[in-house]
C-alpha cells in the first residue's frame, strides 16, 4: 500500500525540504535534443513559497514536472539530484512515485477546465486518493470530501460532491482541483500557472484561498507562472526562468528592489500597472525565446536584450552571486550597476535598441533552418 | 431527453423504409399477376384459388395501402402465411430470431471482451512494440472475410482438435455455450480488430488530456488511471461503433449461419429467396430492421450513461 | 510515446506562442508496406485483365476434363493444384480475380457517382437538402446491407443473379459511405478562402462545384474507395457462398472458397489458395486505403 516517507526515513529532518542540484531534462525530438530544463539548482524549505517565473516556452513548467517526476520516461533524459526531505528521488520508479504523488506532493493544473474528469462525481475525484493513500473507508473520505470541498470555499459542499464538473464554474473547478491537491496533505504543492485559465477577478481569490491554505497547512509551494504580478506579495523567492536555465534568483524583497538581469527588468516592464492610464501600450519584449534544441552561443538572451554587447553574442555568463546573500544572476552587464548603464547608453547612442527586431530575425532563421531542411 | 425523442423517430423512419422497400420491390419487381402466378404455381393450387390468393395479398389497393394493411398486421405479428411451407410466418421466425439475436450478441460480447484490454495495451504503449504488434495483428483480422475465418475456425477446433463442433444442433438452444463458440468468435475476430483501433485511437488522445496528468499526480495506480479514468470517456466512439456494426453482423450472420448449418435467420431468408417465399423475405428484413432500430436505440441511451454531460442537455 | 508532436507538446506545453510547428509539415515515407501493397494489387489487376491472353491461364469451362487428374496439390503445372473437375486451380483465382474486379469496381463507381453526388450536393448546399440526403445515408449506412442486397437479389432474380442484379444489390454498400465521406469533404471545402473568393467573383454554384471543390473532395474519396472496393469484394464473395452471386461458368473467390470448404480436410489447398489471394488482395487495399487516409487532409471535423 502506500508507503509513506517520514521524517525518519530522511538523512537530515533538519535539512530543506528539497533541494534540486543541476537538474537537466532534455526531450530527444526528431529535431535533435530539445534543452527544456538545463542545469537548474534550487532549495526549498519547509513553509515557504518559491515563484518561478519565465515566459510560454522557457521550461518553467517542464522544471515543475520533471522534479515531481510526471514527464513520460522514453525520449525524456534526466539527470541530476532531487533530494525530497533528505532522500534522493531522483532514481524512483513510477511506482516508487506513486506514494509520493499525493501525500507528499501534489500540483495544481494550470486550467481547471481540463483537469478535471468530466464523467467522474467531484466527490469521487477526491475520495479515490484518500481512500489509496491513506487507507480510508467510504464513509470518512466523504465526509473529508465535503469538509475539503468546505474549505476550499465551496457553497453547499455536500450537495456538490454529487456533481459533475460541467455543472460548475471555472473558478469553483480550480477550488475543486485545488482540495483534490489538498486532500492527502501533501508537503509540497506545486501550481502550474494555476490562475492563468481563470477570470481576473477569480484570480484573486484563488491565489488568496492558496495563501491561505498554505499558511494553515505549513506547506512548501512552487508557484509556476509568466506573471511576475502573481508571485509579487506571495512568493518568498522568486526564480526567474529563460530558455531553461535561472538567470535570476532572490528573495522576493531583493529581486524586485534590485533586480540585475534584463530578462526581469523586461517581465517586471510588461505587468500592466494601476498607475497606467488605461489603453496604455504595454511594453513587450522583442523576439522569441530561442529554440532549445539548437541555442546559439553566448547568453541566450543576448539576441533580444537591450543591454547586449558583442561579448554577450560570444560569452555564456555564468550564474553569479550578488550583493546580498542568496541573489544570483547571470549576465554581463547587470541592471543597476556601472557596466550595465553604461552598455544600454552605448546600446542606447547607436541605435540598437529599437532594432531588437532585426536581431530576433536571426535568431527565427537559425531556429526554422533545421527544421526547414527537414521538410 | 430531446435527443432521445428525435433518434426515436429517425429510427421509426429506418424501419419504415426499409420495410416499404422491400415490400414495395416484392411487387414493382415483376408485378402483381407474376407474383400471385407464383405462388399459385409453388402452392400447386388450382385458379380456383386465384381470387383467395389475390384478396389475401389486397392486389386490388393500391401500393401503399396495400403496405398499410400488411405493416398494421405485422405490428400485431401477423405476417401472413408461408405458401411454401404452409405455416404462419410468425412461428417460423421465433425459434430462428432467438438464436441469430444470440448470435450478434455473443460475437459483440466476445469482440469487446477482447478489444477493450487490447485498444488499452496499445495506446498505453502507444508506438511500442506491444502496439505496433496488436495494430498490425488488427489489420491482418480486418482482412479476413467470417466465412473465411469460420472455415479456418471449424478446421482448427472442429476437425483437427475436435473440441468445439463445427455443425450445429437442427434444435439449437440460445444457451449452448460450446455450439455458440465458434460461430460466434467468427463473427467477433473482425469486430476486434475495428473496435480495438478506435479505443486505441481515442485513449491516446484521452491519455493526453490533463485530468490523466491530475490522476497521475494523485498517486493512482496505472490501472487505475486506465481502466477508472481513462476507459470511459474514451469509449464513446466504441459504443457508436458497436450500435452501428449490429447491422453488418446481422448480415454476416447469414453466411455464418450457412456454415454452421444454424437455423437462424439467415438460413430462413436464404432459403426463403431461393424458394420465392415472399412473405417470409418481407418478415424477415421487417424483424431484422426492428431488432437493428432496438438495439440502436438502446445503444443512444447508453450515451447518456457514459457521459453526465449529454444527460444535461 | 516516442511520437514526436507529443514530446513537442511537453516540451512547449506552457508556450501559446512556441516555435513554429514544423512537424506536421515533415513528409513521411510510404513506408515498404506501402509499395509491397501496391506491387501486390498490380500483379493481380495485370493477371485478371490479361488472363484471356497468358498461355498459363486456362479460361473458364462448363464442362469438366475428365481426362485431368481430380483434387491434386500443387505441382510444377498446376501451381495452385486442382480441384475436383481437374480445373487449373491458378486459372480459376485469376478469372475469379477478373470478376471480383469488375465487381468490386463497378460498385466503386456507382458509389462515386450517386454516393458523391449526394455528398457534394448536401455539403455544398446544406439546409435542408442536407438533412435529407444525411438521414437517408444515415439509414443506408447503419442498416443492414447485406440483407438488403440479399432481399434485392432474391427478389429480382432468385437464386440465379446476373451481374448487373449483383452489381446494382451491392451498390448499397458503397453508396452511403462514400456520399457520408464526400460531404465531410466537401462541408470543409465550402467554407475555404478560394472558394468564397469564387463565390465573391460571381462564380455560378455548378462551377464552384465542379471548379473548386470537386478536386479537392477527389483525393479522400479515392483514399476511401479503396476500402469500399476491398468491402464489396467480401460482400461479393458472399454472396458467392450463399450461391447467390453471378452464375455463369466463371468462377468468383467467394465460390471456390465456398467449393472448397467441403474438402477442407483432405484437400486443403482448393479453400486455401483462393482464402489467401483474397486475404492478401483485401489486406493490400485496406493498408493502401489507411496508409492514404491518414495522410489526406481531410477529416470529419478535423478543420
Amino acid at each position: 500500500m502506500a508507503r509513506r516517507i517520514t521524517a525518519t526515513d530522511s538523512a537530515d529532518p533538519g535539512g530543506p525540504l528539497l533541494e534540486v542540484t543541476d537538474l537537466k531534462t532534455h526531450f530527444l525530438t526528431p529535431r535533435g535534443r530539445v534543452r527544456a530544463v538545463d542545469g537548474v539548482s534550487l532549495t526549498l524549505e519547509r513553509g515557504r513559497t518559491l515563484g518561478i517565473v519565465g515566459e510560454s516556452g522557457s521550461g518553467k513548467t517542464v522544471l515543475s514536472r520533471s522534479i515531481m517526476g510526471l514527464l513520460p520516461k522514453s525520449n525524456v533524459e534526466r539527470t541530476g539530484s532531487i533530494k525530497y526531505e533528505g532522500t534522493e528521488i531522483s532514481g524512483y520508479s513510477q511506482s516508487e512515485m506513486q506514494s509520493v504523488w499525493g501525500p507528499e506532493m501534489a500540483m495544481i493544473f494550470q486550467d481547471p477546465m481540463t483537469s478535471l474528469n468530466p464523467v467522474m462525481k467531484i466527490g469521487r475525484q477526491i475520495t479515490e486518493s484518500l481512500r489509496y493513500h491513506l487507507d480510508m473507508d467510504k464513509a470518512e473520505a466523504h465526509e473529508l470530501a465535503v469538509s475539503l470541498l468546505k474549505s476550499v470555499g465551496i457553497p453547499e459542499p455536500a450537495k456538490r460532491v454529487k456533481e459533475y464538473p460541467h455543472q460548475l464554474s471555472g473558478g469553483m473547478r480550480q477550488r475543486v482541483v485545488i482540495a483534490i491537491a489538498l486532500a492527502c496533505g501533501p508537503k509540497l504543492l506545486f501550481g502550474d500557472e494555476p490562475t492563468t485559465a481563470l477570470d481576473v477577478t477569480v484570480q484573486a481569490q484563488i491565489l488568496n484561498l492558496l495563501d491561505a491554505q498554505q499558511r494553515e497547512r505549513f506547506m512548501a509551494m512552487i508557484l509556476v507562472t509568466h506573471d511576475l504580478g502573481v508571485v509579487a506579495g506571495r512568493a518568498h523567492d522568486i526564480a526567474v526562468m529563460y530558455a531553461g536555465k535561472i538567470v535570476e534568483k532572490a528573495s522576493a524583497k531583493t529581486l524586485f528592489s534590485s533586480m540585475r538581469m534584463p530578462y526581469t527588468e523586461a517581465l517586471l516592464e510588461s505587468i500592466p500597472k494601476l498607475e497606467h492610464k488605461s489603453h496604455t501600450r504595454l511594453a513587450s519584449i522583442p523576439g522569441r525565446p530561442p529554440d532549445l534544441a539548437n541555442p546559439p552561443r553566448g547568453c541566450l538572451f543576448a539576441p533580444r536584450c537591450r543591454y547586449a554587447q558583442p561579448q554577450c553574442l560570444e560569452e555564456e555568463p555564468p550564474l553569479v552571486e550578488g550583493d546580498t546573500p542568496d541573489h544570483q544572476y547571470r549576465c554581463h552587464f547587470p541592471v543597476g550597476t556601472p557596466a550595465g548603464d553604461e552598455a544600454l547608453a552605448r546600446n542606447k547612442a547607436e541605435g540598437r535598441t529599437i532594432h531588437a527586431d532585426d536581431v530576433e530575425v536571426d535568431v527565427s532563421v537559425a531556429t526554422s533552418a533545421p527544421a526547414g531542411g527537414a521538410s | 431527453m430531446k435527443f432521445v425523442a428525435v433518434r426515436a423517430v429517425q429510427l421509426v423512419v429506418v424501419l419504415v423504409t426499409a420495410t416499404f422497400f422491400v415490400f414495395s420491390l416484392t411487387f414493382l419487381a415483376d408485378g402483381d399477376d407474376a407474383v400471385v402466378d407464383s405462388i399459385l404455381q409453388i402452392e400447386a393450387g388450382s385458379e380456383t384459388r386465384r381470387a383467395e390468393v389475390e384478396e389475401g395479398l389486397n392486389i386490388d389497393d393500391p401500393l401503399p395501402v396495400r403496405y398499410v394493411k400488411w405493416a398494421g398486421d405485422a405490428v400485431t405479428g401477423d405476417f401472413g402465411r408461408s405458401y411454401v411451407l404452409g405455416r404462419d410466418v410468425s412461428d417460423l421466425l421465433v425459434e430462428p430470431l432467438k438464436r441469430t439475436l444470440a448470435l450478434v450478441v455473443y460475437a459483440q460480447i466476445i469482440a469487446i471482451l477482447l478489444a477493450v484490454p487490447a485498444g488499452i495495451i496499445a495506446a498505453y504503449r502507444a508506438n511500442t512494440w506491444i502496439d505496433r504488434g496488436v495494430s498490425t495483428g488488427a489489420i491482418g483480422l480486418l482482412a479476413v472475410p467470417n466465412y473465411v475465418m469460420a472455415i479456418f475456425l471449424v478446421f482448427l477446433f472442429a476437425s483437427t482438435w475436435k473440441v468445439f463442433p463445427g455443425i450445429v444442433d437442427s434444435d439449437l438452444q440460445i444457451f449452448d455455450f460450446k455450439s455458440y463458440f465458434l460461430p460466434s468468435l467468427s463473427l467477433a475476430l473482425g469486430q476486434v480488430a475495428v473496435y480495438m483501433r478506435l479505443l486505441r485511437t481515442d485513449m491516446i488522445a484521452t491519455l493526453q488530456e490533463d485530468f490523466i496528468g491530475m490522476a497521475k499526480a494523485k498517486g493512482l495506480t496505472t490501472r487505475s488511471i486506465l481502466f477508472r479514468h481513462a476507459l470511459r470517456p474514451s469509449s464513446l466512439s466504441l459504443v457508436t461503433s458497436v450500435g452501428l456494426s449490429t447491422g453488418a453482423l446481422i448480415g454476416g450472420t447469414v453466411i455464418i449461419e450457412q456454415i454452421f448449418a444454424m437455423p437462424g435467420m439467415g438460413t430462413l431468408v436464404v432459403r426463403a429467396i431461393f424458394q420465392d417465399d415472399i412473405f417470409v423475405i418481407q418478415a424477415v428484413v421487417a424483424v431484422i430492421a426492428f431488432a437493428f432500430v432496438l438495439i440502436n436505440f438502446l445503444v443512444d441511451l447508453f450515451y447518456a450513461v457514459l457521459d453526465p454531460r449529454i444527460r444535461s442537455v | 510515446m516516442s511520437d514526436p508532436t507529443q514530446l513537442t507538446e511537453i516540451a512547449d506545453s506552457d508556450a501559446e506562442s512556441g516555435a513554429d510547428d514544423n512537424e506536421r509539415s515533415a513528409p513521411k515515407k510510404w513506408g515498404i508496406g506501402f509499395w509491397i501493397a501496391v506491387a501486390w494489387l498490380t500483379l493481380v489487376v495485370a493477371l485478371s485483365a490479361l488472363a484471356p491472353y497468358l498461355p498459363f491461364v486456362d479460361s473458364p469451362s462448363e464442362f469438366p476434363d475428365l481426362a485431368a487428374p481430380s483434387l491434386e496439390g500443387p505441382t510444377a503445372d498446376h501451381w495452385f493444384g486442382v480441384n475436383q473437375n481437374g480445373d487449373d486451380l491458378f486459372s480459376q483465382v485469376v478469372n475469379g480475380a477478373r470478376t471480383s474486379l469488375i465487381i468490386g469496381l463497378s460498385v466503386m463507381t456507382l458509389g462515386f457517382l450517386i454516393g458523391g453526388s449526394l455528398g457534394l450536393i448536401a455539403g455544398f448546399f446544406r439546409g435542408k437538402v442536407d438533412r435529407v440526403i444525411s438521414a437517408v445515408v444515415d439509414i443506408l449506412l447503419a442498416f443492414p446491407a447485406l440483407v438488403l442486397a440479399l432481399a434485392l437479389i432474391g427478389i429480382l432474380s432468385g437464386g440465379d443473379a446476373t451481374l448487373p442484379v449483383v452489381i446494382l444489390a451491392l451498390s448499397l454498400l458503397s453508396v452511403a459511405p462514400l456520399a457520408r465521406i464526400t460531404r465531410a469533404a466537401t462541408l470543409s471545402f465550402a467554407e475555404r478562402e478560394f472558394v468564397t473568393a469564387a463565390r465573391t467573383l460571381g462564380a455560378k454554384n455548378g462551377r464552384i462545384i465542379l471548379r473548386e471543390i470537386l478536386p479537392n473532395v477527389i483525393p479522400p474519396m479515392a483514399a476511401f474507395a479503396l476500402t469500399v472496393i476491398a468491402l464489396v469484394i467480401v460482400a461479393e464473395g458472399a454472396l458467392a457462398f450463399l450461391g447467390l452471386s453471378v452464375s455463369s461458368p466463371a468462377p468468383t473467390w467467394g465460390k471456390l472458397i465456398s467449393e472448397g470448404r467441403a474438402e477442407i480436410e483432405d484437400h486443403g489447398h482448393w479453400a486455401l489458395f483462393p482464402s489467401g489471394v483474397m486475404f492478401l488482395t483485401i489486406l493490400a487495399l485496406n493498408y493502401m486505403g489507411d496508409v492514404l487516409q491518414s495522410r489526406g487532409t481531410v477529416r470529419e471535423g478535423a478543420l
